[in-house]
C-alpha cells in the first residue's frame, strides 16, 4: 500500500506556567513551537513539532524569550547562545507567526498575546 | 628528477582516447604546491589545453579526474574525487565532486589524476591497477546502467566489493543528455553540468581502479592521525547531526523554513514531509551502513523499501536533495517510490536535480494543459505519477520521443516549447539549475548559483566559522548586502577542499586544520589565506576560461519562476529581484572583478599569481 494522505503531524504540546507567573497577572501567552531536532534539547523525540504555551511579561521580545527559555532549558541554551549566553550562536532559525524572523532588529520585536513563535535549527545544507 | 614528494605523487595518468596512447606526465613541486590538486589543478588544464570557443563535445575537450595531496591519507572522506571539464549544459567550465574510494585507490596506484583527451573510435573502458593502466573494449557493455557496469567490470576482472573503484555512465551518459553523470562505488554521483555527457562524447564507458597494494607517503604519519581524529570528533560534535544522520534529516527544516522545493516552485507547503526525515525513514525501512574510505560517519547507508508499492526495491538511501526532488518537487508523497526514483536516476546516470526541475516543469505544463499525454508518448504525468515518472526518465535517458527535448535540459525545452511554458522553468541565464532547494528561501544560493562558473553551488557555508571570514555568525538571509558579501567572502573554501580532495561534510569545511593536514602530509605550510587563495585560483580561473567562452553578466540572474514571490510559507512575500542589481554588483566587487564584463581584474589575477592570464 502506498502512503499517502495526512503527515502524521503530531504535536507534544506542553501547556505550563513556565516562568513562574501565572497568566492572568498581567501575563500574556505566547506559543512556542520547537521543530525538528531541536526538539533534542528539550528532551522530545518523533515526528511533530514540540508546542509549548508560555507565560511572559508584556514587552518580552523574541530575544528576551529565547533567553528566558536558555535559562529554563539548559541544552537549548546550548543550542541558541554563544558561549557568553548572549549572543545568538548562529545555530536556530526564528519564525514568528508564520514569517521567517531574519535580522537581528526583528528579534527585538515585543511579543503580543497569542503570537506563535517557532525556533528550529538554522541548518542549511544537504 | 625532482625531489621527493610527499602526500602528492606528482604523477597524472594521460590518456588520448583518439590514438589510443596512454602516458605519465611528472608533475615539478612547484606547480603541484601553486594547484594543489583535484579542482584546481583540474581547472588548470582546463584553461591550459582547451579552446574556450569549442564546444563540450569536441574531442579537443579535457575529462580531468583528479584527487590530490590528501587523498588516500588518514583524513575523513579521502577519496573523494573531483572531474573538471567544459560541461555540457553550460558549454562552460564544469567542476563536481564525488565521493567513495576511487581517489585512494588512485593514489594507491601511484597517480593524483587521470586526464582524458581525444574520442575513442569505439567504445572503451580504461583499468588502472598497480601504477599500469589499459584502455579495454567496453561495447558489450553498452546499454548497462551505472550498477551493473560497476558489476560487470568487477565481475569480469575478477574484483571485489571493496577491491576496485568503478565510475561509469548510463544509458544517458551514453546518449549525450545533456545532465548526464558519472557514477561510481554504488550510488555516489559526480553529477553536475553533463559531465556524463562530455564523457559519452568521449566514448569513454567507464574507468576502473583497482586497491593495489601502494600507499600515500607522508611526512608525519603520527600528526597526521591525530588531526584525521581531531577532524572525525569535531565532527561528531559539532555536526552530530549530519555525522549520525548524513543529509537525511534535513527536509525537517527545509518545509518549516521555506526552503523545500515544492511543486515546482508553487507552493512551499509539503505537510507530508514528516514521512521523508531520516528518523522514520530508518527506522522503518531495512538500512546498511555503507561509508566512503576513512570516515566513520553514519551519512551513506543502503536501504531496502519495506513498505507501499515498491517494498523490496533495494538501492542506496537518497540525500537530501534525492527526497526533495522525488518528493516534494514532483509532489509524490510515498517514500518508498522516492527511494526507487533516486536509484533509477543513478542507474541511468542522470543528475536529479536537473532531472526533477524537468518533471516538475513537465507535471505543471501537463496540468496546465500546455503538455498532452499524446506529446509525452502516453505518459500521464500527473503531480506524484512515480510509474510514468520512471516511464518520462527513460525516454530522457533513451533520448525517445518528447525525451529527446527534455534531454537538453529544462531551459532549452521551456525555450522549444514556449509561451507560458518558458515562465515555468526554474533555471539560470547560462542553462544551469538550482540544488535541490527553493532558493528564494536561501538567497545567497539563487545567487551563488547564478554567478556560479561551475554550472552547480560554488559556495559552502553549511558548518563555516563565518568569523572567521570576517562576517557575522549569522547572516541575514534576506539582506542582500550580508548575503552577496557571505558569497564573495567565503568564495575558495569549497574550492580548496576539492583540490585536496576530501569532503566538505566530515571535514566541514574546517580550512585551518585542513592547512595542518596539509603540513603533515606534504610538509607545505600553508595558512588560511593562502588556502583561500589556491580556492580562488580555481575559482578566477574558471571565470576567465567561461568569460572567454561568451559567458555575459546578463545571463547571471534567475529565471521568472526561480526568481517568482513565494505564495505561502515562512518566506512569503520576500522577492529577491529588487535587490539583484545590488546584489551582483557587490558580488562583483568583492571579487575583484570589473562591473560591467564580469572579467577579474588585473590586480585580481595578480593577486592570485594567475598575471599570465593579463594578456588574453
Ligand atoms: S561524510 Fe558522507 S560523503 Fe563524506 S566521506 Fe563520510 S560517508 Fe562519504
Amino acid at each position: 500500500m502506498a502512503i499517502s494522505g495526512e503527515a502524521t503531524q503530531t504535536s507534544d504540546e506542553v501547556s505550563s506556567k513556565q516562568f513562574g507567573t501565572d497568566v492572568g497577572s498581567g501575563m500574556i501567552e505566547v506559543t512556542v513551537e520547537i521543530v525538528s531536532w531541536l526538539k533534542d534539547a528539550f528532551d522530545k523525540k518523533g515526528p511533530g513539532r514540540l508546542i509549548l504555551h508560555e507565560a511572559i511579561a508584556p514587552g518580552t521580545s523574541i530575544m528576551d524569550l529565547i533567553q528566558l527559555m536558555a535559562d529554563k532549558y539548559p541544552k537549548f541554551a546550548k543550542e541558541a547562545l554563544d558561549d557568553r549566553k548572549q549572543e545568538l550562536s548562529g545555530s536556530i532559525a526564528v519564525i514568528l507567526n508564520g514569517s521567517f524572523v531574519s535580522s537581528l532588529a526583528e528579534l527585538n520585536t515585543g511579543l503580543k498575546e497569542g503570537d506563535i513563535v517557532t525556533f528550529l535549527p538554522a541548518f542549511s545544507g544537504g | 628528477m625532482g625531489a621527493k614528494l610527499y602526500g602528492a605523487t606528482g604523477k597524472v595518468l594521460r590518456v588520448d582516447l583518439s590514438q589510443g596512447r596512454i602516458w605519465e606526465e611528472v608533475l615539478d613541486e612547484a606547480t603541484l604546491r601553486k594547484y594543489f590538486g583535484g579542482t584546481c589543478l583540474g581547472v588548470k588544464y582546463l584553461c591550459d589545453e582547451v579552446d574556450p570557443k569549442s564546444d563540450w563535445s569536441d574531442p579537443q575537450n579535457r575529462l580531468f579526474i583528479g584527487s590530490g595531496p590528501l587523498g588516500g591519507t588518514r583524513v575523513p572522506g579521502s577519496g573523494t574525487i573531483s572531474f573538471v571539464t567544459k560541461g555540457a549544459l553550460t558549454n562552460a567550465a564544469s567542476s563536481t565532486q564525488a565521493n567513495g574510494f576511487f581517489g585512494t585507490f588512485l593514489k594507491f596506484c601511484g597517480f593524483d589524476a587521470v586526464l582524458f583527451q581525444g574520442a575513442a573510435p569505439d567504445w572503451k573502458y580504461l583499468y588502472i591497477h598497480n601504477g599500469v593502466a589499459e584502455l579495454r573494449d567496453a561495447r558489450h557493455l553498452l546499454g548497462q546502467d551505472t550498477w551493473q557496469t560497476e558489476e560487470s567490470i568487477k565481475g569480469e576482472l575478477g574484483y571485489t566489493e571493496r577491491n576496485m573503484s568503478v565510475f561509469s555512465i548510463g544509458p544517458a551518459g551514453e546518449n549525450l543528455v545533456k545532465f548526464a553523470g558519472i557514477i561510481g562505488d554504488r550510488g555516489h554521483v559526480a553529477a553536475h553540468n553533463g559531465v556524463g555527457a562530455v564523457m559519452g562524447s568521449k566514448k569513454l564507458k567507464a574507468i576502473a581502479v583497482a586497491r593495489g597494494k601502494g600507499k600515500v607517503e607522508v611526512v608525519d604519519d603520527k600528526q597526521l592521525t591525530a588531526i584525521a581524529k581531531q577532524l572525525v570528533e569535531s565532527a561528531r560534535t559539532e555536526a552530530g547531526v549530519v555525522f549520525h544522520w548524513g543529509t537525511s534529516r534535513a527536509i525537517s527544516v527545509a518545509e518549516p523554513a521555506g526552503w523545500l522545493p515544492v511543486k515546482n516552485y508553487t507552493t512551499n507547503a509539503f505537510p507530508e514531509h514528516e514521512l521523508f526525515v531520516g528518523d522514520r525513514v530508518r527506522a522503518v525501512f531495512e538500512t546498511k551502513s555503507y561509508p566512503c574510505w576513512a570516515c566513520p560517519s553514519h551519512h551513506r547507508e543502503l536501504m531496502k523499501v519495506t513498505e507501499g508499492p515498491y517494498t523490496g526495491y533495494f538501492g542506496k538511501e537518497p540525500e537530501y536533495e534525492q527526497w526533495a526532488a522525488w518528493g516534494p518537487q514532483i509532489y509524490q508523497k510515498d517514500p518508498g517510490a522516492a527511494v526507487m526514483l533516486s536509484n533509477e536516476v543513478d542507474r541511468l546516470g542522470m543528475d536529479a536535480n536537473e532531472a526533477s526541475w524537468v518533471v516538475g516543469w513537465v507535471m505543471e505544463c501537463y496540468e496546465k494543459g500546455i503538455l498532452t499525454q499524446k506529446d509525452l508518448d502516453g505518459l500521464e504525468m500527473t503531480w506524484g505519477n512515480a510509474d510514468a515518472t520512471l516511464g518520462l526518465l527513460k525516454n530522457i535517458a533513451h533520448r525517445r520521443g518528447f525525451g529527446n527535448l527534455l534531454a537538453e535540459g529544462v531551459k532549452y525545452a521551456a525555450e522549444k516549447v514556449g509561451g507560458e511554458a518558458v515562465n515555468m522553468a526554474i533555471c539560470t541565464g547560462k542553462g544551469n539549475t538550482p540544488r535541490g532547494h527553493d532558493h528564494r528561501g536561501k538567497w545567497w544560493e539563487m545567487l551563488d548559483t547564478c554567478v556560479s562558473n561551475t554550472g552547480t553551488l560554488e559556495t559552502q557555508l553549511l558548518f563555516l566559522d563565518l568569523g572567521i571570514y570576517g562576517l557575522p555568525k549569522q547572516i541575514d538571509p534576506f539582506s542582500w548586502e550580508q548575503v552577496s558579501a557571505a558569497v564573495a567572502k567565503t568564495k575558495g573554501a569549497l574550492q580548496f577542499v576539492d583540490s585536496l580532495v576530501t569532503c566538505w561534510f566530515i571535514t566541514r569545511g574546517d580550512l585551518p586544520l585542513l592547512c595542518q593536514a596539509v603540513k603533515a602530509a606534504t610538509g607545505w605550510d600553508v595558512d588560511f589565506e593562502e588556502a583561500l587563495r589556491v580556492g580562488r585560483r580555481a575559482v578566477n580561473l574558471m571565470r576567465f576560461f567561461s568569460i572567454k567562452r561568451g559567458l555575459t553578466p546578463d545571463l547571471e540572474q534567475p529565471s521568472h519562476r526561480y526568481a517568482s514571490t513565494p505564495v505561502d510559507g515562512p518566506v512569503k512575500g520576500r522577492t529577491i529581484l529588487p535587490h539583484w542589481q545590488q546584489m551582483i554588483s557587490n558580488y562583483y566587487q568583492l571579487m575583484g572583478w570589473d562591473k560591467e564584463t564580469g572579467l577579474p581584474l588585473p590586480e585580481t589575477l595578480r593577486e592570485l599569481g594567475l598575471e599570465h592570464l593579463i594578456a588574453d
